[in-house]
């Protein structure tokens, strides 16, 4: 990549700087944002009324988010230390891992739901056999019960209570 | 000036057995709640509510203050060692305490906050003892204009304390104060951004935000890796900062706890706003500011001494104005009007030997935090030697304990996961969320005073640079402001 | 066959007062509109403690300020009508700001109330360098420069806001209202020189007004009150209208189970009818009230009508 930023680097590329996407996202926020504060009374200076802090904040995104896009997009930025790159393997079974736990939990109780949580996230590194998955969910799912539940006195049943 | 003679009294009330084991049954109990991000404080507070009701106003106080002021302690360790932040004073120690665990200095990195804690905190504590009246007076003098203002300095200090270009920062800031506008006007009670779910009415968690802006994407980030990208074994020896490692912390503490202690009398903000500005004001200094970001002990010294002193002096607003920054805090207030005094201007001098007695419990208190805290910490980064692989699923479980319990609440666990991934993407596109955080928190009381200040001066926005505080701040942070636009532009020629 | 259906009857029938013991097996929740510091978040960590002591589970008061408490009541209106969330309120959420302005929730329809706790008189406070010593000499003051001048209150649709409101139309000018969420809050403000003025809780006032940096003018009850006896009644002065108590009432989510509201009232009755806790409520500024949930129901009925004349008086109906 830093070879080619001394000249100018193509199009495509400069369109998908982070700052370029960064700033068009931060844009449509800030324009999404006045658009929901407009629907909320405004009042007057004097008396701010619900939507008139709003849309100030959306302005200003909206403007910072297009100086970010543009300056971005016409200087190029200088290339990240550590540059990320998305990893949807990971991505998928963490998310999907909460979202299991999310579920669970006031449906099945807190061990169901944290085994869940913890086989699915375990996927996410590739480097865990599912038998030791099984095993690590295992005794997380006793261990946070008895800790959080009997130890600390929260309000989380083992199994499911309500339908 | 008898201060000496107060100091007397005030010791006099705090060794006693009862004082001495309720103020340690507080730290202890405040270094829990500090080091497990959200989980604690529920379940201190329902375990000590019946306590405080039933032992004299003295050592209830002592007790309820040593939860305050230990959490401090505690808050860095889970920033440290695994990125997750559940105050926004501990997402500032997570920009160079989280590198420095990574480049196998987590011993070091937890020895230091530890010590600026405990600096911190005596500065806050002398404060407290010579000028609690004078520094409720210049509290009192502060206007919504002042507030305004002086939030509007924290919050440049906090978009502009990370690297790369100012203007991400500012984004960050603004969509933190965007997400505190979410829930209910508190002027008009109108529902803003709600759309219906009764768990927003209330606003969105803090923890639950940060845990997912924070510890989520650090782990989707890390997990295929197996592990932190430099994590190393950290070894037990390594745990003693060096001389050069002092002799940068120690100036770096110093300003810090000063910062903090000028802030704490801010009710409710104060040391969040402490630690930011003192990290900027760090990063303004150095020689390399290229350093902060990636591990810089200055950068964990600093906002840990202030935040920590902050903590000493937030007691100010809480006993003279009756005016508590948090639920530990109120909690105190309910146990002194359970016993019949009530906080006002007059609270020094009518109850001495409980005022005295406070600051007494304070410095020892702070001793045994000093004392409980140092061993734990090859507890701690004894965590570190845990495989990745088998960590982040345990990471995760406790994300989503410590969040469902605050509220009961297995929306919030959807709000973990929705910032989990925002927090992602917002680090593919490189934008750093602890600017967020604090935008977050100051937001909806950065809109009460705008809205105050501008119904005082009848919608002219010139009051807030007719008072010369006011004026003065936000002179402060335009100078911030135009500094990092000059030396961004220089940078990239 | 005849036999089980006799057992499902009896097991139905033992249901009402198992559950009435069945509560509170857990935390209760006590929400409280205004900031913590406030009278109303006193006197609920005042009776959560009680409640807790006699009930024998944790009563944990949580503040939810903000737009005159009716962020508050509207909390408890939607929570589960199980009994584990409580709320405290003053008349403002409750009957008030319905007459005023929309609201997420219909207090007829989505809360029930349990008793009233106590009552205190509210007290017109201005800083003492303005330099006036009688409401006249206040009144004078505003008709000087009108619309020049602030007064605080806890939000809107309380007596703090109503009495002000008075003040103003008495004098025939406006004062501007600036809205906080606890007493202590909007007495800081007047103390600062944010605004000039505000009906405030007697707790809130007093030690300040010993100091020297308030001045007390008036008294919103019909008589004086003995914790401040020396300051006259808005009546005597000649302003109709507030002559009212600021009540503090507990109430719960319409919906919640007769038997866990009678346990609850009867823990609040032998509660209120102790003489040390009736000392600790009236050491906070409140006289201590004793009244069923009938009777509870019956005053909120009867202030309604009340209430109306007075925001039609202010002009304040339906902003």
């Amino acid at each position: 990549m830093s070879d080619e930023d001394a000249g100018t680097p193509p199009l495509r590329r400069r369109l998908a700087a982070p700052g370029v996407i960064g700033g068009a996202l931060s844009l449509l926020v800030g324009l999404w944002v006045m658009g929901e504060a407009g629907s909320y009374a405004l009042g007057t200076a004097r008396r701010m009324g619900p939507g008139y802090f709003p849309m100030l904040l959306g302005a200003l995104m909206a403007i910072l988010g297009t100086v970010l896009a543009a300056t971005a997009f016409w200087r190029g930025e200088p290339p990240g230390e550590a540059e990320d790159r998305a990893d949807p393997r990971a991505l998928i079974a963490v998310l999907a891992g909460l979202g299991a736990f999310a579920y669970l939990l006031p449906r099945a109780g807190l061990i169901p739901a944290v085994a869940a949580l913890v086989m699915i996230a375990a996927q996410g590194s590739g480097q865990l056999r599912p038998l030791a998955a099984l095993a690590l969910a295992g005794a997380l799912a006793v261990l946070s019960w008895a800790i959080f539940g009997l130890g600390l006195g929260l309000q989380l049943p083992a199994f499911a209570a309500r339908p | 000036m008898d201060l000496f003679a107060n100091l007397a009294l005030g010791f006099h009330t705090a060794v006693s057995p009862a004082a001495l084991f309720f103020c340690f049954l507080g730290v202890t109990l405040g270094t829990l709640i500090g080091v497990l991000p959200g989980i604690g404080a529920m379940a201190a507070i329902a375990m000590l509510l019946p306590v405080t009701y039933h032992i004299p106003p003295t050592e209830a106080l002592i007790m309820l203050a040593g939860i305050y002021y230990g959490a401090q302690y505690g808050g860095s360790t889970a920033s440290i060692l695994l990125r997750l932040p559940g105050t926004p004073q501990a997402a500032v120690v997570t920009l160079d305490g989280y590198p420095m665990a990574q480049q196998g200095r987590a011993g070091v990195a937890l020895f230091i906050t530890t010590i600026a804690s405990f600096a911190g905190s005596v500065l806050g504590v002398l404060l407290l003892a010579g000028f609690a009246p004078l520094l409720a007076r210049a509290a009192m003098s502060f206007q919504a204009a002042e507030y305004f203002a002086l939030m509007v300095l924290g919050l440049m200090a906090a978009a502009l304390l990370t690297q790369g270009s100012p203007v991400r920062g500012l984004i960050m800031v603004a969509a933190g104060l965007i997400l505190g506008t979410v829930g209910t006007d508190l002027q008009t009670g109108t529902f803003r951004f709600v759309y219906g779910i009764p768990e927003l009415a209330d606003g969105i968690g803090l923890v639950a935000m940060a845990m997912g802006l924070f510890g989520v994407s650090e782990v989707i980030a890390n997990a295929a890796r197996g592990g932190a990208p430099a994590a190393r074994r950290p070894r037990w020896r390594e745990m003693i900062p060096t001389r050069a490692d002092w002799r940068a912390a120690i100036p770096a503490m110093t300003r810090g706890a000063g910062i903090g202690a000028g802030f704490g009398t801010l009710p409710g903000t104060g040391s969040s706003i402490a630690s930011f500005v003192s990290y900027a004001v760090e990063k303004r200094i150095a020689r390399d500011p290229s350093r902060f970001g990636k591990g810089a002990i200055e950068g964990i010294s600093a906002p840990e001494a202030a935040n920590n002193a902050a903590a000493q002096t937030a007691f100010i607003p809480t006993l003279t104005l009756g005016v508590p920054g948090d639920a530990v805090l109120a909690l105190m207030l309910g146990a002194l009007i359970i016993h019949g005094i009530i906080p006002g201007p007059g609270l020094i001098a009518q109850q001495p030997a409980l005022f005295w007695g406070l600051v007494a419990s304070f410095v020892l208190g702070n001793l045994m935090l000093l004392v409980l805290n140092l061993p734990l910490i090859g507890l701690w980064i004894s965590i570190l030697r845990i495989p990745y692989r088998l960590l982040y699923p345990a990471i995760l479980v406790f994300i989503c304990i410590g969040v469902f319990s605050i509220r009961n609440s297995a929306f919030d666990i959807w709000l973990v996961l929705i910032f989990g991934a925002i927090g992602y993407g917002m680090r593919l596109l490189r934008f750093e969320p602890a600017p967020l955080l604090l935008g977050f928190i100051l937001g909806p009381l950065l809109e009460q005073y705008l809205r105050r200040a501008m119904t005082v001066s009848r919608g002219d926005p010139m009051i807030f640079l007719e008072r010369p505080i006011s004026a003065a701040f936000l002179g402060l942070a335009a100078l911030l402001l135009l500094h990092s636009l000059y030396t961004a532009l220089r940078r990239r020629g | 066959m005849k036999k089980i259906a006799t057992l499902a009857c009896a097991a139905l029938l033992a249901a009402g007062p198992a559950l009435a013991q069945d509560w509170p097996t857990r935390t209760v929740t006590v929400v409280v509109g205004f900031g913590a510091g406030s009278t109303p978040d006193l006197l609920a960590r005042l009776i959560a403690d009680g409640l807790q002591e006699k009930l024998g589970q944790p009563f944990v008061v949580d503040n939810r300020p903000g737009a005159g408490g009716n962020i508050g009541l509207d909390a408890v209106a939607k929570a589960e009508p199980d009994g584990y969330t409580l709320g405290v309120t003053i008349p403002g959420p409750l009957i008030v700001n319905p007459m005023r302005m929309e609201l997420m929730y219909d207090p007829e329809e989505d809360i029930r109330p349990v008793t009233m706790l106590g009552t205190q008189p509210s007290v017109l406070a201005v800083n003492a360098e303005l330099g006036v010593d009688t409401l006249d000499e206040l009144l004078d003051l505003l008709r000087a420069d009108p619309g020049g001048y602030n007064y605080a209150s806890i939000g809107v649709g309380s007596i703090s806001q109503l009495a002000m409101e008075m003040v103003a139309l008495a004098s025939g000018t406006e004062i501007e209202h600036i809205p906080y969420t606890s007493s202590p809050e909007a007495v800081q403000a007047v103390i600062g020189g944010e605004a000039q003025m505000a009906t405030m809780p007697p707790l809130a006032v007093l030690s300040q007004a010993e100091e020297g940096t308030l001045k007390l003018l008036a008294q919103t009850s019909a008589e004086r009150m003995p914790i401040v006896a020396d300051v006259p009644t808005f009546a005597e002065l000649g302003i109709e209208g507030v002559q009212a108590e600021a009540w503090n009432a507990l109430v719960t989510t319409a919906g919640t189970p007769d038997a866990v509201v009678d346990t609850l009232y009867a823990a609040l009755a032998e509660l209120l009818s102790d003489p040390e806790m009736q000392e600790r409520i009236s050491g906070l500024g409140f006289a201590p009230v004793q009244m069923t949930p009938a009777e509870f129901e019956a005053r909120i009925a009867e202030e309604t009508p009340r209430w109306r004349s007075v925001l039609e008086a202010a002009g304040l109906l339906n902003e």
